[in-house]
């Protein structure tokens, strides 16, 4: 059930939906957990509803049904706004503003803003303090957008995309530092990103948001458990376990199965990598996926 | 001695640092540099144009009064310079104030919010600690305070010209009821300007796009200052006078000087009244009856019907300023 004993969760959606025109959900039956202290991953395709979920989740709008809890409070709580950062996939700044201004604006709106932070992201970017925000480019934005929400040192960092247009090297000097930050400070990260293999050992909890549901919650590593990935010839008889991917080639045959049970001799099994996992699912929109209420339950 | 010294000169910076803009104020006073820029730049052209002005109509009267105007053309000179100044004050300076709240509701509080929606800075707002009201508070409260002062000091200054300069004048005698006089005068200037930028903020909030905002706040500001020109009258009871007509009224009523005539008539020998439409279809009646009437303003009820229509303006001001804040501060961005 949705009972959660011990710490609240960081992130606790319960039947949560969002529609912005009556009859269209952009979001909707969406129910897991994620515990404090946890990077979790949110993938999807576009338009699955990631970022109406971010919206949700850093109270832009407020769900049309369902409930949103965050630490234990409902998403929307004045007490919650100093304790969630949140970058939104537009990444909104005031043009006219330098990066040292913006900075600024972060430190006399924030009580526990954390100057070293925010010029250690910017300095890494090599961006100048004098620099306006709006003769930046796309990546700089985004840099200098983390760092706001980086140096307010919240519990919750709500992070939509904020790589994207980020040059390979800058991406990957932010995520380790994204990264480091969050493990001393117990922060719990929600990051969306298209890049699979980024987000591979860089998180270690999953949300995969499809068609607006939540196909899947949970602990990366259960979930990688609980899953094979088997190769066989196409005539062998087929294991037992729910597939979600079942890929004849010729008569070799490539599948993903749902199940923690050994498969028989005929089959050859192997952990799946987050990637061919999460490929296998987003390429069949329509396999089976553990019930709504089951992934609260392994979520939390 | 030693003490008293010793305190002042600590409590010194922080007298300072209290006027030193905080928290959420920072970035609202970082964000009206354009318009304390613009506001310091117009403040002081007019603050020297109408200072120069208010002297040449100051010195011309003098010379007129004096012996100079003796002096062959020198009356005449006087005369065309006060002519032409006075031409200026009614077709540049009180259209300017007219204008006024309409600019200030167009270009400072119409895109104040409009913007902050249309780039999604609202949501970077929202992603910081403070709550939206008191964000929102420290984001109206700059440029009103700014708007303010400006219109207070425009205000001021045409006021000085005005009644110092021009309704002084013998021969220029001008009231201050006519609408473009009226609006550059005393309290109007900053009770319609501060009006101006709630109702622009407003339009800003509930259209969400600069542009259309601009347009939208333009149009209803002079539909205001319109409508408000013909509800100006009944803000206060009007007098009422009678006078023998005579040959020279003409069937007219000839009102106190500088008051503002709102109605006239006359009344016929057997005690019909007749309005001025009446008049107007029927010329020959009027200009035959034994009484004239009329209902005027005496510019003794100047002061106090500006009071009045600022209470209401101001009444209307809270109400949108009520609206803002419902719109801005509610959960649905």
């Amino acid at each position: 059930m949705t009972e959660v004993t011990g710490p609240a969760p960081a992130v606790h959606a319960v039947g949560l939906g969002k529609s912005y025109r009556r009859g269209q959900w952009a979001l909707r039956h969406c129910g897991f957990a994620v515990p404090a202290g946890r990077v979790c991953g949110v993938v999807g395709p576009n338009g699955a509803g990631k970022s109406t979920l971010f919206g949700l989740m850093a109270h832009l709008f407020a769900p049309s049904e369902g409930e949103l809890r965050v630490f234990g409070e409902p998403a929307g709580t004045p007490a919650l706004r100093a304790r969630i950062g949140s970058v939104t996939q537009s990444r909104p700044l005031y043009p006219s503003f330098t990066v040292e201004e913006t900075l600024r604006l972060g430190r006399e709106l924030n009580p526990g803003w954390d100057e070293a932070c925010a010029q250690r992201v910017i300095e890494l970017g090599g961006l100048s303090p004098r620099a306006r925000v709006g003769s930046l480019s796309g990546g700089q934005r985004s840099r200098v957008a983390l760092a706001l929400a980086m140096a307010k040192r919240p519990e919750l960092l709500l992070l939509d995309e904020p790589m994207a247009d980020l040059d390979p090297l800058a991406r990957h000097d932010l995520m380790g530092l994204l990264l480091s930050d969050a493990a001393e400070r117990a922060t719990t990260v929600m990051i969306s990103s298209h890049l699979l293999a980024e987000l591979d050992g860089a998180i270690d909890h999953v949300l995969l948001v499809q068609s607006g549901r939540v196909r899947l919650a949970g602990d990366l590593d259960e979930i990688l458990d609980g899953h094979r990935l088997v190769t066989g010839l196409a005539d062998a008889p087929r294991p037992p376990g729910d597939a979600v991917e079942w890929r004849v080639t010729g008569r070799q045959v490539t599948g993903l199965l749902r199940t923690d049970s050994p498969v028989p001799d005929a089959w050859e099994p192997s952990r799946p990598q987050l990637e061919q996992l999460l490929l296998g699912y987003l390429r069949n929109p329509d396999a089976p996926v553990p019930s709504a209420p089951s992934t609260c339950e392994a979520a939390a | 001695m030693t003490t008293v010294e010793l305190s002042r000169g600590s409590t010194a910076p922080s007298r300072l640092s209290v006027l030193r803009p905080r928290g959420p104020f920072w970035p609202a006073w970082r964000q009206s540099r354009p318009l304390r820029r613009v506001a310091v730049g117009v403040l002081l052209v007019a603050a020297v144009g109408l200072v120069t002005m208010n002297l040449l109509l100051l010195d011309a009267d003098r010379g007129l009064a004096g012996s100079l105007c003796a002096l062959p053309n020198h009356c005449a000179d006087l005369n065309s310079r006060i002519f032409m100044l006075n031409t200026v004050f009614t077709n540049v300076v009180q259209p300017a104030m007219v204008a006024l709240p309409v600019l200030v509701g167009m270009f400072v509080g119409a895109p104040l919010l409009a913007q902050e929606y249309e780039r999604g800075t609202v949501q970077l707002i929202r992603a910081q600690s403070v709550s939206p009201a008191r964000w929102l508070t420290a984001r109206l409260v700059v440029p009103a305070v700014v708007v303010a002062l400006s219109a207070g000091v425009l205000s001021a200054l045409t006021t000085w010209v005005w009644r110092t300069g021009i309704a002084g004048h013998r021969f220029f005698l001008d009231s201050p009821f006519p609408g473009f006089t009226y609006h550059a005068l005393d309290l109007a200037p900053l009770a319609w300007s501060l009006f101006g930028l709630a109702l622009g903020t407003a339009v800003g909030v509930l259209l969400r796009r600069t542009i259309a905002s601009i347009l939208v706040s333009g149009v209803l500001l002079l539909l205001a200052e319109l409508l408000m020109r013909f509800a100006r009258p009944y803000f206060l009871p009007l007098v009422h006078g009678s006078a023998p007509n005579s040959r020279n009224h003409l069937g007219m009523f000839i009102q106190p000087s500088q008051s503002w005539l709102v109605n006239s008539g006359a009344v016929l020998a057997d005690g019909t009244r007749l309005s001025e439409a009446d008049c107007s279809r029927n010329y020959q009646a009027c200009q035959d009856a034994p009484t004239v009437w009329g209902e005027y303003h005496p510019v003794s009820h100047f002061v106090p019907m500006q009071l009045v229509e600022s209470g209401v303006l101001l009444v209307l001001t809270a109400a949108l300023v009520v609206l803002v804040y419902r719109r801005v501060t509610r959960a649905v961005l």
